[in-house]
Order: C-alpha cells, then structure tokens, then sequence
C-alpha cells in the first residue's frame, strides 16, 4: 500500500515537474513512469528457475540495455519496492553482461544483440516497440491509446526457462 | 383465571374420546411445531453463515483474479473477471478499489426484474459505510495481494432477499407438513381412543342403565385384555353377584312378607279365638249377675268373674295390641273426625269407672275451637283411655277432671302447675290445648291430671318401658299388664307426636301429649256416621214389634248363642232361632220367612259374608230385602267395610253391647216402652226403686263400699250437674247446636248414674232436640232444672241419713 501511495506521490511530483510541458510529452512521460513500475511488477508474475531470483547476491537485478528515458526513476522504485529481497538497477551496454540480470529492457536500438543472448539463461527481455518480439524477446509493452498493455510471447519464455503466471497471461496479448 | 377455570371445566366435561383426541394432538402439535422452529432457527441461522462463509471464498476467488488486472491497471480485464460473479444472481454488487481507494472495476448484477435496487459502487470507498449489513445484506470485504504487497480491495455485497424469499417458502412447506401431520395424528388418535375410550365408554353406558333401570341382563363385551378389559370383568361380576344378592333380596323380602302376613293373620285368629271365649263369659256373666235369681254372696262372685274376665280381655287386647305394633303390622288411618266428639265419647265411657272408685273426671277444653282433624280416632281414643284410664286407676279418691286449652301451655307454665296441683285430692285433669302449627295444622296438647299415688323421679323414664310399672307392689295392688303406657307412647310417636310424665310421689302425676294433625276440611263417612248413630231413624216406615219379629241368628259359637239369645229375649224378642254355620243358616232363610238376620262373621260351612251375599242374591228375585245386621268380634282393619260391601246393612261388634245392639234393631223393630227395657236394663241396680222418690242409689251401691265413697259421688255428680247444667243453658238458642245435645247428654248420663228416670227421660228428650227453636229448648230447659233440683234435694238427704 505505501508502494502505491508513494508511486502515487511520485506520479504527482513527476506531474509537476512536467506541468509546463507541452500535453504530448506529459503523455509521454505517464507512459514511461507506468512501464517502469511494470518492469518492477514482471518480478511478482514470472518465475525463474531456481537460484536467478533472488540471485547468488540475494539480490532481484533489473537491467538495462542501450540508451533509455527512464531516468532515475527505476532506481527510486528499487529502493522504495518493499519485498523479500532487494532489488538493484544495473545499466549494461553488452548483451553479455545480462547473465547477472534477471529482468533486461532493451531499448530498441539493442535487439539485433539480444540474438546473441544464449537460451536457459533465464533473463526476462522486455521491450516497449513491435519488433522486440521477432527479435527473441519475451514482453512487449505496447502503448495503445494512453494505456499500457503486454504482448507476452511464450515461446521465447519457454526458451528462456521463465515462467509467466497465468494471471499475468489473463491480462496479456499471448502469442505462441 | 377465569377463562382458565371456564377451559379446565370445559375439558372435563369433555368425554374421554374427544379428551384423548385433544391430548394425542395438543402432544403431537407442540412437539412438532418445536421441532419446526428450532428447526427453522436453525437452518436459518446456518444458511446465513453458509452464504458468509461462501461470500467469503468468492470474495478471496475474486480478489485473485483481479489482482494481475488490478497490477497491470487493466479496468478491461478486472471488470470482465468479476463478470464472472453473474453466475450468483444473489451477489449484488462487487467493488474493486485500488490502493488509494478509488473504484477501480465494478460490477452490478443485473436486476432488470425488480429495478435497479443496487446503487452502484461508491467511486472513493468509504470505510464507515463497509459494514452497513442489514438482514437482507451481507458484506464481504477482502484485501487484494500481489506478491506480498496489498493493491487494493474488493467488497462484495450479497443479497439474501432470494435466500429468504425460498426460506419462506420452506417454512410454509413445513407447516403444510405440520398440518398434514396433525390431519395425520387425528386419524390415528381416532383410532386409538377407541382402543381406550370405546370400552370405557361402553362401560359407563351400561353402568348408567344399570343404575337407571337395575337391569340385570346388561352384559358389557370386553374387547381387552388390560385394564379396562379387568374392570369390564368386574363390571361383569358385580352385576352378577348383585343380580345374585337382589334375587336372595327378593326372596327372602318374599319369604319375610309371607311370613308377616302369616304372622298377620295368626294374630287376627288368635284375637278372634281369643275373645270369642271371653266374650262369651263376659256377656254370660254379666247376665248372671244381672238375673233376679242370685243371692247377695253368689252375685258378689258372679261379679268377680265378671271383673276377671273383663281384665283377661284387656290384657289380651294390650298383648295383641304390642305385638301388632312390633310386627309393624298396624297402620295408621288419616280420617277426618272430631276431637271433641273423642273426648266427649270417653268421658262417657270412662265416667262411671271413675264415679265407681269415688273420683271424679273432669274435662276442660281451653279452646272453644278445635277444628276437624285428620287422624286415627280409635288409635287417639286409645291413648286418651289408656291414660285417662290409668289415672283413675292410680287415683283413689278425688276428682279426675279433663281441661282443653286454646294454647298448648308453655314448659315453664307447666312446670309450676305441675306443682300447684290445685285440684282436690284424688283427681284427674285432662287439659287439652292446641297450637296451630301452620295454616293447615295444628297440635293437639292434652294433659291428664290426677291426683294419684305419683311416680318416684327414678322410675319416669321406665313407666313408658314395656312390662313395667313404677312398683313391683303395684302390679299386685293394681293388676295390669304394664303395657299400657308402652302401647301408649308408641301410638303416638307413630302419629308423630310426644308423650311425657311430671309427677310427684303422693302429690300425683300428670301425663301429657301433644301430637301434630291436619285440619281436616269434612269428617269421614264413617265418623259421620258414628255422629249420627245417636239420632239412628228407622229405616222402614212400619217397623215390626219386638214381640212379633221374626230373628234368624247365625252363630256357631255356643256360649256366643246363649248370650244372644237371653239379650234378645230380655228385649222382647219372642221368635228367634238359631242356626250355627253360614250354610244352615242359608237353608233355613229359604225355608222360612225372617224379618230380621243378625249374621256372625265368623263361621264354618259359609262365613257370614258368604252367606249373606247368596242371600242377597236370592232375593233379587224375590224382591224382598231383609236386614241383616252383622256381628264380628274382628277388630281388624277394613271388617266393616267387608260387611257393608257383603250386602249387610248394619253391625255391631263384640262383645255385644245390649244398648248399642238396641240402638241398630230399632231401625227396623219397634220396642215396648222404655220403662220395661230399662227396668230389665238395670235391674240389679233397681231392686229398691222406688217410683215416687226422684233419684235411686242403687248403681252407686253397686259400685261403693262405703258410705263415705258414696258421698263423694254424689258429690261429684253434683258438682258436674251444676256444671252441665250452666252450660246447657248458655245454649238455648235458635238453630242446629251440637253443644246443646253433648251437654244434655252428660247431664243424661250422670241422671242415670243416680237412678233419676226422670231426669233422664228429660234429658233423653232435650238431646233429641239437636235442631230446635230457643223457645222448644228453653221450655225443657226449665222442665229439666226444676227436676235436677228435686233429685239433688233428694239426694242431698239420702247422704245425711247414711
């Protein structure tokens, strides 16, 4: 509940910061902050084999890939996200370095790297443009009409070992 | 309380059936109504907590399903899982609130059918208003968790309107259920109390006729081996054993009535075997001793027997009287008849016994009006004489003297008179009083007063007793039976009455009565007739001389034959025969012609009734009818009336009583002047009559011994002359007077007493004057006073030269 009231007061901060922002980006900048709390929330839907969440370090790590426009924002959530483990925000610039990751966003000029990415390493690919998918990743958040929603594709989850709850699936675009 | 007493009293006049019926289903209808809203508490109560614990689980169900919607901000998604909800119509509403409380997914059932009755889900939750429930609503409210953290909440709100409505109908079903059960248990309980009530009902039917009708032939079936079937057993046997009893009851109520009635007629012979005899030596001795032919000494024997005889027959007339009494057999008679006329007729006859012994009797009546009373005139003349009786027997010298009061006195009063005793020595009082008791009663009180020997305190109560006298000298100095009072206080106390002594010894005693009677409108036929016997009218208009009639005598008893036949003769009759049985009797009627029958009752070969009735019947052709007069010496009840239904004109009873045997045959037979009859009459008594002289003292030398004794009752007649005499005339007046005949009558009979003819033929004369005019009885009046005034100036100097 304090999450909520805190992501809350983070939106209305966010929301003054942006108050003289044209309308567009402010758009703009409510989608980011609703994506980088989904990022978080894929930690409460998806099962990783054992021994990847929380990690060696006791630690659940979201990272990500290439440029993004989050800002600080993931690190303020990591911080504040209340859970049985801690969670830490790791940049990478190699597809490489993603085996300490368990949640990767790939900004969307990555995803001819993610190819590179072995199967069973047990990394969540998110991504938030159409082609994440083609590319091997596993969610895509699709902004539609000023709403976030997911395009889940299992068989690169399969791929990867994950396991994507089925109330997460409910709610989600599923491709096989 | 009332009502409670009123619905107690209406269930136990309830029968058994319908108290069984009320029981069975008061029993069954309180324990299944119990049962049904125990029951229905129950269900309801866990109905409600079903649908709670249900409301409990959705709402868990629903909190998880929209959790990954509610994450993922999906409305879309969460407003389609709780779609899902519809399945439930019952569930109203679902509310899906984020973490800061806004309405983030709704759903309404949809309630087209009634309206919408649900408002829809509030857009910001309020907290107070969570727990809103009523009894048609439920709440539940759940948090919704995603992955350890709570994002918002779900409220669930279930309407239990349909839960009720189909508890309603339940419930109706149920007391449908009960009700056909009830119909169910009356139809068994019908059943069943007939199991119960038919035997009992069956019973106290014919327990109710049995009582009712005493119908032995009742028999109840028993249709059970319990209880009831016990108690029809012993219904059974009961009316068995009583029809048992009653048969034994009958029969020995039968043997015992024949055995009384066996009893009954014994005691009518024995008193007819008994008298018979002794009324013949009677009647035979007196004629002996009133023939010329005696001397002095064989006369005083003659009289002895006379005396004995006379007592013998008393005794036996108390012994016979007891024993009637014992056995019950004596019943009393309820005609009309005249007190006064009782006593007037005892005084008569008592008089001469008291002037005999030198006491005089006094009557008094305190009351000029003593109406007719209801009664047994022989029972009460009995008691009168039997006291009246013993008084002068008791009494040695004196006066005896009978008084009626108007009032009876009371019991203070009496207790000083008993004392006071104002009366000479050696009399007897008879006071007699009436109280009315009510309109149509009245009480007799009499009292009879004398101057007597007195009963020592200690013996009061035994004088009463049977066989018992004050003194065991008594008996010898007195004779009698010691019956007489025993005999005496009976008759009243079965008249209803009391009877009771004062006494003191030498001063005297006095015995009282008083005895409650109807008044009596009219005097029965009988007593009338009695009334009327004094003023007897021949019957036919040409009577027949004694001299020349023809008598038939039907007696079978010779000493009874004898004795008649001196009477008759001594009357004047010259033609008399005698056959001794109904049939001789019979057969000589035919033969000859007879003016006049005198038929015994009695008598073998046709009684007398018999035979008179063949006679009667004969002279249907003939068209004669000849008297016939009847003699019985039976006492028994209803004699007379078998005589006059018979056929017999008249009768008379033994011992025959020359005056009275007269009295009737002069209806029919005319006699020679009264002087010869009388002469004959009184013939031991007239030896030294002389005619010029108006008064003879030949009775009262009979019946004295000494000089002195004759003073007294010459006294005494005196005395009661001057008495009559004032009397009679306060009743010379105009017009029908009964007084006037009663008081010439006792002047008449003290006249005869003295031997003064004249006097008494003038008073014979002045009785027969019942209706006359004031101057006819003023006329004989002064004839009467003019004579009494000579006889008692005669009389008076007779006395000085004794």
């Amino acid at each position: 509940m304090r999450t909520c009231a805190f992501l809350f007061l983070v939106a209305a901060t966010l929301l003054g910061t942006f108050l003289f922002c044209p309308q567009t980006a402010f758009a703009q900048d409510k989608a980011r902050q609703v994506k980088s709390v989904f990022l978080f929330k894929f930690f409460d839907y998806v099962t990783w084999p054992s021994g990847y969440v929380p990690g060696v370090s006791g630690e659940a790590v979201l990272c990500t890939l290439g440029s993004h426009d989050f800002g600080n924002m993931l690190e303020y959530i990591a911080d504040r996200k209340s859970s049985d483990f801690r969670f830490r925000v790791k940049s990478i610039n190699n597809i490489s370095e993603s085996k300490a990751c368990n949640i990767l966003f790939v900004n969307s000029g990555k995803y001819a790297d993610i190819r590179a990415l072995q199967e069973n390493s047990g990394v969540l690919i998110v991504g938030d443009k159409h082609n994440i998918l083609e590319s091997g990743g596993v969610i895509q958040m699709k902004e539609d009409g000023g709403k976030i929603g997911l395009i889940v594709d299992l068989q690169h989850a399969r791929k990867q070992n994950l396991k994507i709850s089925s109330r997460l699936l409910d709610i989600a675009e599923v491709r096989k | 309380m009332s009502d409670k007493k009123t619905l107690f009293s209406f269930f136990s006049h309830l029968p058994i059936r319908y108290k069984l019926i009320v029981i069975i289903l008061g029993i069954t209808f309180a324990a299944l109504l119990t049962a049904m809203i125990v029951g229905s508490i129950g269900n309801y109560l866990i109905l409600r907590a079903e649908k709670q614990e249900q409301m409990g689980i959705m709402a868990d169900f629903t909190a998880k399903n929209v959790a990954s919607a509610l994450d993922f901000l999906d409305q879309q998604a969460a407003e389609e899982s709780l779609q899902a909800l519809a399945f439930d119509s019952s569930i109203a509403k679902a509310c899906v609130y984020d973490s800061n409380n806004h309405l983030f997914a709704s759903y309404t059932a949809d309630s087209g059918k009634e309206g919408n009755a649900y408002k829809p889900c509030d857009t910001v939750h309020n907290e107070k208003e969570r727990h809103n429930e009523t009894l048609n609503v439920l709440w539940a409210d759940l948090p919704i968790k995603s992955g350890g953290n709570t994002i918002g909440e779900v409220e669930l709100i279930y309407d239990l309107t349909g839960s009720h409505i189909k508890f309603f109908w339940i419930t109706v079903m149920n007391l449908v259920i009960l009700l056909g059960a009830l119909l169910i248990a009356y139809i068994i309980a019908n059943i069943v109390q007939r199991i119960i009530s038919q035997p009992v009902t069956e019973l106290a039917n014919a327990a109710h006729k049995f009582a009712g009708r005493e119908d032995f032939s009742i028999h109840v079936e028993k249709t059970t081996e319990d209880e009831l079937g016990h108690m029809v057993d012993a219904f059974n046997r009961m009316v068995q054993k009583m029809k048992e009893r009653d048969q034994i009851i009958v029969k020995a109520r039968e043997d015992a009535l024949s055995a009384s009635k066996m009893k009954s007629e014994f005691l009518a012979n024995m008193s007819h075997e008994l008298r018979t005899p002794l009324n013949s030596i009677i009647g035979m001795t007196r004629m002996i001793i009133e023939s010329d032919s005696l001397d002095r000494e064989n006369r005083d024997m003659g009289k002895t027997v006379y005396k004995s005889a006379t007592n013998l027959l008393d005794i036996v007339n108390d012994i016979l009287d007891i024993s009637k009494i014992e056995a019950g057999s004596i019943v009393l008679e309820k005609i009309g008849f005249d007190f006064k006329d009782t006593i007037a007729g005892l005084v008569e006859v008592m008089a001469p016994l008291a002037s005999a012994k030198g006491v005089s009797l006094k009557y008094q009546f305190k009351t000029d009006d003593i109406p007719y009373i209801k009664g047994d005139p022989l029972r009460v003349n009995r008691i009168l004489t039997n006291l009246v009786s013993n008084a002068v027997k008791y009494t040695n010298a004196g006066e005896v003297g009978i008084t009626v009061h108007r009032n009876s006195i009371s019991e203070e009063e009496r207790k000083v008179e008993a004392l006071k005793y104002d009366g000479e020595k050696g009399s007897v009082d008879v006071v007699i009083g009436t109280t009315p008791v009510a309109s149509n009663k009245i009480e007799i009180y009499c009292e009879v007063k004398d101057t007597g020997i007195g009963i020592p305190e200690d013996k009061l109560e035994a004088v009463f007793e049977k066989f018992t006298q004050a003194d065991v000298s008594t008996t010898r100095k007195f004779g009698g039976t010691g019956l007489g009072l025993a005999i005496t206080r009976e008759l009243v106390e079965m008249m209803g009455g009391k009877i009771g002594v004062r006494s003191k010894v030498g001063v005297g005693s006095t015995f009282w009565f008083r005895i409650p009677f109807d008044v009596a409108d009219q005097l029965d036929v009988q007593e009338q007739k009695k009334k009327e016997k004094k003023k007897r009218t021949p019957k036919t208009v040409s009577r027949i001389e004694a001299g020349k009639a023809r008598i038939l005598i039907a007696e079978d008893h010779l000493l009874n034959q004898d004795f008649i036949q001196r009477l008759l003769k001594r009357m004047g009759f010259k033609h008399c025969e005698i056959q001794e049985n109904g049939k001789l009797a019979l057969e000589a009627y035919r033969e000859k012609d007879y003016d006049l029958v005198l038929m015994d009752c009695h008598m073998p070969d046709k009684n007398g009734y018999e035979a008179t009735r063949e006679i009667r019947k004969h002279e249907k052709q003939t068209g004669r009818h000849t008297p016939i007069i009847a003699m019985t010496a039976d006492a028994m009840k209803g004699t007379q009336e078998k005589c006059i239904e018979a056929g017999m004109d008249e009768y008379v009873t033994k011992p025959i009583d020359s005056d009275e045997l007269k009295d009737v045959l002069s209806q029919w037979i005319t006699f020679e002047e009264d002087e010869g009859e009388k002469k004959q009459e009184h013939q031991i008594i007239q030896n030294d009559k002389d005619h010029d002289v108006p008064a003879s003292l030949g009775i009262l030398k009979e019946y004295t011994d000494t000089p002195e004794e004759m003073k007294e009752l010459i006294d005494v007649f005196i005395q009661q002359s001057d008495e009559n005499l004032s009397h009679l005339e306060k009743f010379v007046i105009d017009g029908e007077c009964q007084e006037w005949m009663e008081e010439s009558h006792k002047l008449k009979g003290g006249a005869g007493m003295v031997g003064a003819e004249k006097l008494r033929d003038l008073c014979a004369q002045a009785q027969n004057m019942i209706n006359a005019t004031a101057k006819d009885r003023n006329a004989i009046f002064t004839a009467i006073k003019s004579e009494y005034e000579q006889v008692k100036a005669y009389l008076l100097q007779k006395v000085e030269e004794y």
